[in-house]
């Protein structure tokens, strides 16, 4: 088998939340776009294009790029689009190959291998994947294509390319590439590893080449160390090896809200804390999943607080889960401080078919009473029927996130 | 930054390769041309399914929502600058 038909193809659409409000709003089209997650939010989510080109980065505050680009327009994230779409690409991707892999919201890997009797290059496959891209989700959206010996260098590939390109890079490239991205570029090369190897001089990939295997394990673990080793040969990171592998089960399932102002309000605090309760546990009961591992995160004001409980025994209702997030786990919070950030999270998930269910009549009354709502939220939707803590206000929905952490449940 | 109308509407369109694909709409006694389908979305919620229609219609954006499980036409949002 030839090199080129080892290759992998890593499809990235170009500032996925802008261009697809601005293929769905012609107004749009050609106008620097930052993207909030709600209207009055004051961090960007995304940009288009066009503000890129401006210097406007995701994650940006609002204020600080209104007074640099003033005709910026903020639009709020329209979440359903967007899944829409990626619903769209990953069927498109299934259509042309048996071997796609969503990487996230936006990102795609095709191996070229089971297609190499059906086109003559990755090339070719690169150019038709393009050209239906533009016909399933409109004329305004753009993709990158990276074509690489393995995954990683694809996405890396893409991910340096100018918007809107194909970029194959050759075997004897490989090297060039790796020595010309920076760091703080490279998929998997967080901030706080970033920061280790610049104290280690090294501010480009292949540069960890030249560091001895003694500095580079104590710098960064002998884990990074060895990943690191494999990145900086164009080689696939463990993260981009198990795309290759059948999905496993997740192993916790958590949710996160940050508020719009600081909030003291103990009741809108509770209420906050059933809502995220209530989403984790839908999830988990749709993918039959018990966890006994509970977490509380706070913080609010630069102050953090969190928390955690090992339970004896895996639960999986909202009663049981709400218990202890608040009357266990928030009740131990002592220095309170204003709240503008709450996470819920329950780990250490099994299938609830291997755990033990509890024989007391009140768990039995308490899981039909659980199963009555999964069947009507099932057929109505979330929250149809919830507790009366959530009767009145505004409900907190699920979202998804960027880079769908979560795509067991979602496509379920 | 769209409007919410949230109105009933009357949709005619076209079935074309087992798709619609909508052409006018009816709202407040007037007839609307649509002249571009700029997107379609799929939304779910529980098992109540909705489409909803973006489009272009005399030089603005509509989004026209079609329940699928009721098949009733919505005017949801209309774009006004």
């Amino acid at each position: 088998m030839s090199s080129t038909s080892l290759a992998f193809l890593h499809i990235d659409i170009n500032s996925y939340f802008a261009t697809l409000l601005q293929q769905e709003t012609p107004a749009l089209r050609g106008k620097p776009l930052a993207v909030v997650k709600e209207v009055d939010r004051t961090c960007i989510i995304a940009a288009s294009k066009e503000a890129k080109m401006l210097g406007v980065k995701t994650g940006s505050s609002l204020i600080a790029v209104k007074k640099a680009v003033p005709q910026i327009l903020v639009v709020p994230a329209d979440f359903s689009l967007c899944w829409s779409a990626t619903h769209r690409l990953k069927k498109l991707f299934e259509s042309l190959t048996p071997s796609s892999e969503l990487f996230s919201l936006d990102e795609s890997f095709i191996h070229f291998a089971p297609l190499v009797r059906l086109y003559s290059s990755p090339l070719e496959l690169a150019q038709k994947i393009r050209s239906e891209i533009f016909a399933t989700l409109g004329e305004w959206v753009t993709c990158n294509i990276g074509i690489a010996r393995t995954r990683f260098l694809a996405k890396l590939a893409s991910e340096t390319a100018s918007p809107d390109s194909i970029t194959e890079v050759f075997p004897d490239q490989e090297a060039v590439l790796l020595a010309r991205v920076i760091c703080s570029d490279v998929c998997g090369i967080g901030y706080r590893l970033n920061k280790k190897l610049h104290a280690l001089d090294v501010h480009a990939p292949y540069q960890i080449n030249f560091i001895p295997q003694q500095d580079l394990e104590r710098a960064v673990g002998i884990f990074w160390a060895q990943q690191l080793r494999l990145m900086a040969q164009g080689d696939e990171p463990l993260f981009l090896q198990r795309l290759a592998e059948p999905a496993k089960q997740m192993k916790s399932v958590g949710r996160s809200i940050t508020g719009w102002r600081l909030c003291n309000n103990e009741a809108m605090i509770k209420r906050t804390l059933y809502n995220l309760v209530a989403e984790v546990v839908h999830k988990i009961r749709r993918m039959h999943l018990a966890g006994r591992q509970v977490s509380l995160f706070i913080s609010g004001e630069d102050k953090h607080w969190s928390n955690f409980i090992t339970l004896k025994r895996h639960i999986w209702h909202t009663k049981e889960l709400f218990y202890w997030v608040y009357s266990h786990l928030y009740q131990q919070w002592r220095e309170r401080f204003p709240v503008i950030k709450l996470a819920v999270r329950l780990s250490l998930l099994e299938s609830w078919y291997v755990v033990p269910q509890s024989l007391l009549p009140a768990w039995q009354k308490d899981e039909s009473l659980a199963e009555a709502c999964d069947t009507i939220s099932s057929r109505y939707g979330l929250f149809a029927i919830t507790s009366g803590i959530l009767a009145r206000g505004h409900r907190i929905h699920p979202e998804v996130a960027g880079f769908l952490g979560d795509k067991q449940y979602q496509f379920l | 930054m769209y409007q919410t109308i949230h109105e009933a509407i009357a949709v005619v369109g076209v079935y074309s390769h087992a798709c619609f694909t909508p052409k006018k709409f009816l709202w407040k006694n007037r007839v609307h041309q649509i002249a571009d389908i700029t997107s379609v979305t799929d939304i779910r919620d529980g098992q109540v399914r909705a489409r909803r229609y973006s489009c272009v219609a005399e030089n603005n954006s509509y989004r026209l929502v079609f329940n699928r499980s009721e098949e009733t036409w919505l005017l949801e949002e209309v774009w006004c600058e």
